[in-house]
């Protein structure tokens, strides 16, 4: 049986075990990126926000308090750090729109069989609608609908009252259904 | 459409999570970085990220390869690092330490064209680097323009105070006369054109094109008679109160001043 991740943490505060670090990036690593990737709708962009929001968690490894679980505290810093890029980059990504999705739909064509192209075009229909949503919705949605976090446990991360996190789930839903003709 | 929306979102999400190759090279990225912060003492900048090649950089790669008949695209990880982590420049000439700089760099790009040199023979047409990633240009046709090492710099500064930051730079190795037009794979608006002629007493023309979309839009195009060794100023910007300097710097591979390879 592997150490929790308070022990681990605990392990590393006492003995600075660089190898530490290595087993938390590979415990929560996949969470961090899946989590962000609804917010930045962009596979390259998950892939340095992932990175930015990691090293965040283990250079405040230090700080942690375990008030709230350790995965929580990470998606936390997840959204943060998403939010944060999006931020910055709101003026950039005016352009990941239609330019992009049709390079999507010529990959898809050029090398998915038939089945994954349908995939695909409901996929691109989702990345759009999701495209719609304000960012505090997405976040709510990636954790809730896509990582499976209670609504509770969502809030925390997102740093938001229960309900108000229920509001944005309830309207990125009916946005969503809306735009996807559910 | 009767599928329920939480299970199409979570689909649709793993569609776009990394395969484990490409996690695991993440993962190791990151603890590369965090070692080198955490455990180096001091703050280390984060390395410029490395995007894994994603279909759509693939099509991008298609889609350069297929507009340069001549050249054969062998690898595509090029980065504009101004976007994620901007290197301190600290000096307060930066004409001067981009001289010091451009000796290391210098060794360092020739090691590299001459190791891959012996791989492709004179068909290698040119290697540029940025960070610690990289591109080459092989051609079908052998080339015998000799190589010279060109390093471009994008440095900057808030108007009126001396604490210069590098935005921006690479380095490339490309023959004389050889054409490079590279657009860094997934960052589509970006452009490189380069083109050199060596001049007889130790200069070449260095005429670019440079197009990078970061925290601001910068668009250069230059043609300057640069001597060998010595940095230049070739572009002055100033946007919303910031300075911006384009700086190049040549020198042949194997040093002398003739332009016979």
């Amino acid at each position: 049986m592997g150490r929790t991740d308070k022990q681990l943490i605990a392990d590393y505060r006492s003995s600075g075990d660089p190898r530490i670090l290595e087993e938390i990036v590979e415990r929560h690593m996949g969470n961090v990126r899946a989590a962000v990737y609804p917010l930045v709708l962009n596979d390259a962009d998950a892939d340095d926000v992932a990175q930015e929001a990691m090293l965040r968690i283990l250079a405040g490894l230090g700080s942690f308090r375990g008030s709230a679980a350790f995965s929580t505290w990470c998606y936390r810093v997840a959204v943060n750090t998403a939010l944060s890029f999006l931020r910055r980059q709101k003026r950039r990504r005016a352009r990941f729109t239609d330019a992009d999705l049709s390079d999507e739909a010529l990959e898809h064509e050029d090398h998915a069989p038939p089945r994954q192209a349908e995939v695909s075009e409901l996929n691109q229909r989702i990345t759009a609608a999701m495209e719609l949503l304000p960012p505090e919705q997405r976040a709510a949605l990636a954790l809730v609908a896509i990582r499976g976090l209670s609504e509770r446990q969502a809030a925390v991360a997102c740093q938001c009252s229960f309900a108000t996190l229920r509001w944005r789930l309830f309207r990125a839903r009916q946005r969503l259904k809306l735009e996807l003709g559910m | 459409m009767k599928q329920p929306l939480d299970k199409l979102l979570r689909d649709w999400a793993a569609s776009h999570e990394p395969d484990a190759a490409a996690r695991r090279q993440l993962e190791a990225r990151v603890v590369r970085a965090a070692r080198r912060k955490l455990h180096n003492g001091g703050p280390a900048p984060v390395p410029a990220p490395r995007h894994r090649p994603s279909p759509r950089q693939l099509h991008h790669l298609l889609w350069f390869a297929a507009g340069m008949a001549a050249t054969i695209l062998i690898a595509v990880v090029w980065h504009f690092a101004a976007a994620h982590a901007p290197a301190p420049a600290p000096a307060a000439s930066p004409l001067a330490e981009e001289r010091g700089l451009f000796a290391g760099r210098h060794r360092s790009m020739v090691r590299i064209f001459r190791e891959t040199e012996q791989l492709f023979g004179s068909n290698l047409q040119w290697v540029a680097q940025s960070g610690d990633e990289a591109e080459l240009g092989v051609s079908q046709t052998s080339a015998d323009g000799r190589p010279l090492v060109v390093r471009l710099v994008i440095v900057a500064r808030p108007l009126g105070n001396g604490a210069w930051r590098r935005l921006w730079e690479t380095e490339v190795v490309a023959r004389a006369n050889a054409t490079l037009d590279l657009t860094p794979a997934g960052r589509p608006d970006d452009r490189l054109m380069l083109w050199m002629h060596c001049l007889e007493g130790g200069a070449a023309l260095v005429e670019s094109r440079l197009m990078l979309h970061g925290p601001v839009t910068i668009e250069a195009e230059t043609s300057e008679v640069l001597k060998f060794g010595a940095t230049r100023k070739v572009t002055r910007v100033l946007h919303e109160g910031v300075e911006y300097l384009l700086l190049q710097t040549v020198a042949p591979v194997d040093g002398g001043e003739s332009c016979r390879s």
